[in-house]
């Protein structure tokens, strides 16, 4: 059923229905209409959950560990400079297996400071051990809060997932959402009963160190707990398909890639944009196509080399830089593509970065940009203000 | 549900945990979860207890137990606590943090403070060795005055650490919590007896125990509990309670030794009696004492404790 | 390239052993490393420490695996670390220790040289510290470096008192040494290779252990003194009990003829005047040492109000 409502509020209805026993989180823009809502739902007797307000990130993410660990389904959201404060506390929680899930308003890291969207934030994230998955609307990322339990809660995955959902452009943006059936969702994501825990009962040690003997191997099993997340993901989506009939795919969408010769790639709500741009091109009888990549790790290498196999060229929109080199996504298709001997020409393009909108124009710049070869400048800024650099070249 | 008395085992901290010998903490460790027995979960903020105790595969925790970070401790602990009660399992047993001084004073206060102030159900004891020992005697915002570290060394233009001990039971009770306590592993009946009160408050609750470090401090391994004695017999650390936020219970004692005492038998103060001017420091530090009993008493509604050893 | 393994424990100095080797060599003119094996290891504990020296530049960065010396500085590590493994077919065994080489408990095949260097640090430093008197061995034993380096990188480290001491201890040690002869490396029946030391057992999702597996490390080897207990004066106020930090003494009630025995007893000493009326009454109670466990801390017997548990040193 659908109804209009704020991005947020349909986060906090996706958390309610997943019925998670503990919650903290603390507010920064623009996650705080999500955290809101779910207090407001506690408050009315909505929601029954414990909520900890906590006094950082880096202590809501220590407070899901200890609840977690205790065999309890937790939640928090946070962005930007809170995701940063995380940032040990993240692979502390991937390293314990804990299935902890969080969404993730994605925003630019400071300095300068900037409130608006873009996606350094997790991805600065990349290497913690978490699952990333990107939503392109608030359907997605509301149907994805329920999935993410479903995938970090598997025996066969035990990693916790961050479900990323643009800043502003989706957080505090009203539209219709596909509401879930509470009836459904208990169906689909029963209660969460691990099989460690800690319990005076049976008093396990969580959180011990491992010397040289053993580091490498747990690091393996994470590994590979990450890499059997490429079957589970699509697995869980098609059967979250049955239930309610809405199946987003696997790790990435494919949108008229078929016969494309140009293909344009990005994550987040960009990619609605993007299709819409590459339908344009198509009328205008351009082979155009777009992927959308939803999951950022683990990293679909087969799906992308499949699915970019007979393409001519194919652009990457990064709203991220590592500074010094290129876009993270840029480097991770390229890499995808290095065995293969047919691979396409690939362009990186960095762009929306600290909330500077994409445009449809600035995608049909790109796909002019790939179509006719063209070498871009050499830092791949699209839709730099060159006009106001004061900078010298070396 | 409790577990049957009979199946308690008795140490709850087990043999072959990697403690140097004559470990203030481990005995710490030890004589705490006697006090609580085995209905306590326990999360350890990194430091030595935690390194000496969980190399895995081996635990020496018989209780459930879990590190996860160095200055998380109480956001861990408030993470179980909460789960507990939303669980329905709050009656299984009490959440209790047991942290260094490092971890506690330091890195870890801003997690403390949130736990206190959210009013978690948490009792969280604080073993103080007064440095950073698990790395080998850095400077913490717990080590007294003049003493020797690795990163407050003495030196031509050094008596050591500059500053005084950072006094965490009065911020900790600013907090407006019903229980904060100082003990010493010097006192087991002391100990055993705030332990258990600690545990029994509902609420958030803080003990602070000195716990000397042979290693570290730079004495004989087996003077570990003579070395806690002194510096409670020569106003060098406090024991008291402040309960419902009046100081109460200060421990008396009844022969006040000089300073000289406790501090000729630690390497860390040693320069004190050989360097020029060491004297005038080891005055000061007297007179810190003195200051120290003589506020202690004036602020005791009763000074009724008694030195239980 | 010499290569050279360093096993001690805790707390003896190995790493500054290692570091003064690599020190000595320079002094002789030679490239050197020392390094640690970089654990958590505290006081006590087995550790390892590696020094190489060569007469080019040592690029080499792994641990030292085929060593062409191993020097061992606390004979209690031979039946607890398989200090020989890897050892070059020539190489030389230093061991810390008052027997002869046959009875130290290493291969026979093997050229093993003993030292006193406990006995010698006593009597010359005034504390067990071994580690100086042992790079006087070494030098005398192996002749890699000149005793005179040796002297210089001590003297360096530790200056004044403390530094002549030491350099004492180790001259006399080099002497001892200087004066034994290489052995040749008799060939043995290979020994056969202890079925694989480590368990394989499966290893968890995560890193969560089962409680109190700690007690198969055995912490008693780690200990230089113990102590001893006089049952027959002890007052049973449970005082060594209660500060041990390992619980390594173990608290035992005698039931039936064995209780009857021991308040007999205790009722003869108290009629002697040896103890008091209390003390009658816990006879049955018992206090014994673990030493699977107990690390010679010695707080039990600071603790003990009527002195009557002493520390003894630990025959190795």
């Amino acid at each position: 059923m659908l109804e209009i409502m704020e991005g947020s509020h349909a986060i906090a209805l996706a958390v309610k229905a997943a019925r998670p026993n503990v919650v903290s989180a603390y507010p920064i823009t623009p996650q705080t209409h999500i955290v809101e809502d779910i207090s407001q739902l506690i408050a009315d007797g909505d929601l029954n959950a414990q909520y900890v307000k906590v006094e950082s990130e880096h202590s809501a993410m220590s407070v899901c560990i200890g609840a977690s660990a205790t065999g309890a389904r937790t939640y928090t959201a946070t962005t930007s400079q809170g995701l940063a404060l995380m940032h040990e506390v993240l692979f502390n929680a991937a390293g314990m297996r804990l299935p902890i899930v969080m969404t993730v308003a994605n925003r630019a890291l400071s300095a300068p400071l900037s409130i608006w969207n873009d996606h350094q934030d997790s991805i600065s994230e990349r290497d913690s051990g978490w699952i990333q998955i990107y939503a392109e609307d608030n359907t997605e990322a509301s149907d994805l809060t329920i999935q993410a339990y479903r995938i970090a809660e598997d025996s066969r995955i035990q990693v916790p997932v961050m479900v990323c959902m643009d800043g502003y452009t989706l957080t505090h943006t009203y539209e219709p959402v596909e509401l879930l059936e509470q009836d459904l969702v208990d169906d689909f994501l029963p209660p969460y009963r691990p099989t460690d825990f800690l319990s005076v009962y049976d008093p396990k040690s969580f959180g011990m160190f491992a010397d040289p003997n053993y580091y490498t191997e747990f690091r393996y099993q994470n590994h590979r707990a990450l890499e059997a997340a490429k079957a589970v993901i699509p697995e869980i989506s098609t059967e979250f398909g049955e239930v309610f009939d809405r199946d987003y795919g696997g790790l990435i969408e494919e949108y008229r890639c078929d016969d494309a010769e140009y293909v344009l790639m990005a994550m987040g709500s960009v990619v609605g944009t993007l299709k819409d741009t590459v339908d344009d091109l198509r009328d205008d009888g351009v082979r155009a196509g777009a992927i959308k990549l939803r999951s950022y790790r683990p990293f679909p290498a087969d799906e992308v080399r499949s699915a970019l196999a007979g393409v001519e060229a194919v652009g990457i929109l990064d709203k991220n830089i590592s500074l010094g080199f290129e876009g993270a996504l840029f480097t991770d298709v390229k890499a995808s593509l290095y065995h293969d001997d047919n691979a396409p020409k690939a362009f990186g393009f960095i762009a929306g970065l600290g909330g500077r909108d994409i445009p449809k124009r600035i995608f049909v710049k790109m796909f002019d940009c790939i179509r006719d070869d063209k070498k871009i400048a050499k830092s791949e800024f699209f839709d730099l203000r060159t006009q106001i650099l004061d900078f010298q070249e070396v | 549900m409790q577990a049957k008395e009979e199946e308690r085992p008795v140490d709850l901290l087990a043999s072959g945990h990697r403690a140097c010998a004559g470990c203030g903490a481990a005995l710490t460790i030890q004589e705490i979860l006697r006090a609580t027995g085995a209905n306590v979960f326990v999360a350890n903020s990194t430091g030595c207890m935690e390194i000496i105790s969980s190399q895995y595969p081996q635990s020496a925790w018989k209780v459930p137990w879990i590190h996860s970070l160095f200055e998380n401790a109480a956001a861990v602990a408030s993470g179980i606590e909460v789960a507990l009660k939303a669980l329905g399992r709050d009656e299984e047993g009490k959440v209790v943090v047991i942290a260094g001084d490092g971890g506690t004073v330091d890195i870890g206060m801003q997690a403390i403070s949130g736990m206190l102030e959210r009013g978690h159900d948490v009792c969280y004891i604080c073993y103080d060795n007064e440095a950073y020992m698990n790395t080998g005697n850095q400077r913490s915002g717990s080590t007294p005055f003049d003493a020797s570290t690795t990163t407050s060394p003495f030196g031509k233009k050094s008596f050591g650490n500059d500053r005084p001990k950072k006094n965490m039971p009065a911020i900790v009770a600013a907090h407006g919590i019903a229980y904060v306590a100082t003990s010493s592993v010097g006192y087991p009946r002391d100990l055993t007896k705030k332990v258990q009160k600690a545990v029994s408050v509902s609420g958030p609750a803080y003990l602070q125990i000195h716990a000397p470090c042979n290693v570290g401090w730079g004495f004989d391994s087996a003077k570990t509990i003579e070395i806690a004695r002194l510096a409670v017999e020569t106003g060098l650390w406090m024991m008291y309670e402040i309960v419902d936020g009046e100081l109460v219970n200060v421990m008396k004692v009844s022969r006040q030794q000089p300073v000289e005492e406790y501090l000729k038998q630690q390497r860390r103060f040693a320069h004190l009696f050989k360097m020029p001017g060491g004297e005038a420091q080891i005055k000061l530090i007297q007179d810190y004492a003195n200051h120290n009993f003589e506020t202690y008493k004036a602020a005791s509604r009763e000074a009724t404790g008694e030195i239980q050893t | 390239m010499k290569e050279i393994r360093i096993h001690g424990r805790g707390g003896q100095g190995s790493v500054t052993a290692a570091e003064l080797l690599a020190v000595a060599a320079f002094e002789d003119g030679k490239y050197s490393q020392a390094f640690p094996f970089f654990g958590v290891e505290r006081r006590g504990a087995p550790v390892t420490a590696f020094t190489r020296l060569s007469d080019k530049k040592i690029r080499l960065r792994s641990q030292i695996y085929e060593p062409d010396y191993v020097i061992v500085q606390d004979a209690t590590l031979v039946s607890a670390v398989d200090v020989t493994a890897g050892l070059k077919p020539d190489g030389i065994v230093i061991v810390n220790s008052e027997k002869s080489a046959e009875d130290v408990g290493l291969n026979a095949g093997i050229d093993v040289r003993t030292i006193d260097a406990t006995g010698i640090a006593l009597e010359i430093i005034g504390r067990p510290i071994v580690n100086t008197t042992l790079l006087g061995a070494f030098a005398g034993a192996t002749g890699e470096i000149s005793i005179e380096s040796i002297k210089q990188s001590v003297l360096a480290r530790f200056p004044g008192k403390i530094g002549e001491v030491n350099v004492q201890a180790a001259e006399k040690a080099y002497q001892l040494m200087a004066a034994t002869e290489r052995k040749p490396h008799k060939k043995t029946r290979a020994r056969k290779k202890e079925a694989a030391r480590e368990s394989y057992e499966k290893i968890p999702t995560a890193a969560i252990g089962k409680p109190g597996t700690s007690e198969v490390t055995e912490t008693g080897d780690w200990r230089i003194f113990y102590p001893e207990f006089d049952m027959e004066q002890c007052t049973r106020c449970g005082k060594c009990f209660e500060n041990c930090p390992d619980a390594a003494i173990i608290e035992r009630t005698l039931r039936g003829k064995e209780a009857d025995e021991a308040r007999k007893r205790a009722e003869e000493l108290e009629k002697a005047g040896k103890i008091k009326k209390a003390a009658v009454k816990k006879a049955h109670i018992q206090y014994e040492l673990d030493p699977t466990y107990c690390k010679g801390c010695g707080i039990c017997a600071n603790e003990c109000p009527i002195q009557g548990i002493k520390m003894k040193l630990e025959e190795k």
